[in-house]
């Protein structure tokens, strides 16, 4: 049997070059590490045209002409910052939503305190979202505004819609888990036997550094090494820096969780998954599904590792509304805001997608299609890759 | 001559007394063996205790050793040194004596618990060493190794997320983590009664005192909006 060749000689040379290479890497890494470097996020200008406790209403001031006189209210999770919407311009949600003329309005929902431990889903959903709500459309002088939840606020959003459908002109949820009982997802299984009641009644508030090591412990060999050792291979170009130290800085930046809102949002989500069923209450109230029937689009990530497409995909399936729309994009789950490839597609899309929906005939230029026609129309990113669609017949 | 004898004598109490002194070591003796006895028995019992403990690690193989040693020195310590936690305090500061001890008890199960939990996340770590040089075996006899050391950290990383989606989903790895928060919620809890304590003496408000304040405020607050919608 002849001995298997290794090229020893080929690898320790090879060696050789990337210590060669690093340490040329690392002298010119030192001068940027030392020198000025622009990591500021959320540097969209806005004014906080209402507060309430923790809670801070920001709108946006317009860039361009304003295309449509529904404003959009965004709403983050709980979870993180809704400064991930505008972590840098070229890869902000913000200053795409506003060059597309959209009058936006964003909730801040600050940092909880341990005041904030007995709140619930019920005063985030018909207290703080409702009155910012009332204040937007008494500033406007509305019926109605468009709203767009991510993930938690998101289904938020979903709770609002079905509580408060009079005052919902077009639903937009993205990266949304309606759908729980799934065993996609590691947080789906982590939670199902989890003693929530425990939890909340030791801290009161859940700590923002619990649930970042809970969302590294869910992926660490990219979490926790590839990532950094991407960062040591890259650290002699100053835009990447720049550009990972204002992901670093987002994504450790974790508010507090409100305890009471934890513990309803891990026993009635998570583990009885009783929204999906149109079975869970909130503020005394159900929230049934099938009243909402203003259009729907559901935007999800195919590889998203938080909130699977299992998780989204049904709700289209349980709303009311005869306008909905799935959109999958190949893409995890905070790819969808940050990534280049879905930067160019994702807003305009969704403006678009509104403008065709806004009651506003004047403002609007594209003249909105018949309900039929909308829904078996098939829209031009189904032709990309990038892009899957399933919609609701 | 009755004095004299009595003079002779020396006087009753001091008679008394060297008598007395005379059984000392004798005294001493049986106290000794009494001791020597008493630690003999407890040496037994701690050797019959341990003796579990080494009668279980004993027949593992090598590879479930860490796993035995923990169920092992969990069990142990549950079965026979929690006993003493568990005894009842007497006193004044009984109160006081038994939280601290909680805490105690807590601590040493959270302990566990989280030696517990990293043994098994660290298990990916070593087993996807293993399977690249199983990798790298298999590359070898084909004649197909990489030549760029990157290839090899790549290899590595994706064996290395694999193992741990496969330990995430398993069963085992959900009671571990549920089994570690739980115990450290206990912990915690047990810790901040003590601390409490401690606060109470000092002129500063406690997290429970607040807490108390807090939820009336909300309930307040709560009623003044229901009651402004109201109008």
């Amino acid at each position: 049997m002849t001995p298997p060749k290794i090229s020893v000689d080929l690898m320790l040379s090879k060696l050789a070059e990337a210590a060669e290479k690093a340490r040329t890497r690392a002298e010119k890494a030192s001068e940027i590490l030392l020198g000025p470097l622009e990591t500021a996020i959320a540097t969209t200008p806005c004014d906080v045209v209402y507060e309430e406790d923790r809670i801070k209403l920001k709108h946006y001031r317009p860039t361009t002409k304003i295309q449509l006189s529904t404003p959009l209210l965004l709403v983050y999770a709980l979870i993180n910052r809704e400064t991930m919407l505008d972590l840098q311009p070229g890869k902000s949600v913000v200053q795409n939503f506003l060059r597309e003329g959209i009058d936006l309005y964003m909730i801040d929902w600050g940092y909880p305190t341990r005041k904030d431990r007995y709140l619930t889903i019920d005063d985030h959903v018909n207290g703080y979202m409702d009155n910012a709500v009332d204040f937007i459309l008494k500033k406007h002088n509305l019926d109605k505004i468009n709203l767009m939840g991510i993930c938690m606020g998101g289904t938020f959003c979903v709770m609002y819609s079905a509580l408060h459908s009079e005052k919902v002109q077009n639903l937009v949820t993205t990266v949304t888990p309606t759908h729980f009982d799934t065993d996609q997802g590691l947080l789906h299984i982590w939670m199902r036997d989890m003693d929530v009641d425990r939890i909340v009644e030791t801290y009161g508030n859940i700590p923002g550094d619990i649930m970042n090591l809970g969302f590294l412990l869910l992926n660490p060999a990219r979490l926790m090494i590839d990532k950094y050792v991407g960062f040591l291979e890259n650290m002699d170009n100053k835009k990447f820096v720049e550009n990972f130290v204002r992901m670093e800085k987002w994504i450790f930046d974790s508010p507090d969780v409100p305890g009471e809102t934890f513990r309803q949002f891990v026993r009635d989500c998570y583990q009885k998954n009783l929204l999906i069923r149109s079975k869970m209450e909130v503020g005394g109230q159900v929230v049934d599904l099938k009243k909402i029937t203003m259009p729907l689009l559901n935007y999800y990530g195919k590889y998203d590792h938080l909130v699977p497409p299992e998780a989204c995909e049904p709700l289209i399936t349980k709303v009311g509304s005869n306008d909905t729309e799935n959109v999958c994009l190949d893409t995890g789950h905070i790819g969808i805001y940050v990534s280049s490839k879905c930067q160019k597609e994702f807003v305009p899309r969704i403006a678009q997608w509104l403008k065709q929906r806004t009651t506003d005939k004047k403002k609007c230029k594209t003249k909105p299609p018949s309900r039929k026609k909308r829904v078996a129309k098939k829209t031009p990113a189904q032709s990309k890759p990038a892009l899957k669609t399933k919609k609701n017949k | 001559m009755a004095d004299n004898s009595k003079e002779k004598k020396g006087p009753e109490p001091m008679e008394t007394l060297l008598k007395g002194a005379g059984m000392l070591p004798e005294i001493f003796l049986k106290m000794a063996q009494t001791g020597l006895k008493n630690f003999v028995n407890f040496q037994e019992q701690w050797l019959e205790r341990t003796g579990e403990f080494r009668k279980s690690t004993k027949s593992s193989t090598h590879g479930d050793l860490k796993e035995d040693a923990f169920n092992a020195w969990t069990r142990l310590y549950e079965q026979e040194f929690r006993k003493f936690f568990k005894i009842p305090q007497l006193g004044l500061t009984r109160l006081y004596q038994e939280k601290m001890i909680r805490w105690m008890d807590k601590f040493n199960i959270y302990q566990a618990t989280v030696a517990e939990f990293s043994r098994l996340l660290s298990l990916p770590m070593e087993k996807s060493f293993q399977v690249l040089q199983e990798k790298l075996v298999e590359l070898t006899d084909k004649g197909g190794l990489p030549e760029d050391p990157k290839e090899y950290y790549q290899m590595w990383i994706k064996i290395l997320e694999g193992r741990y989606m496969t330990l995430f989903q398993s069963p085992e790895y959900t009671r571990a983590l549920n089994k570690t928060l739980d115990s450290m919620s206990e912990c915690s809890k047990a810790k901040k009664e003590v601390l409490q304590d401690f606060l109470n003496m000092l002129p500063v408000p406690t997290h429970k005192e607040l807490d108390e304040l807090y939820k009336e405020i909300y309930l307040l607050k709560k009623r003044i909006k229901e009651l402004e919608k109201k109008k």
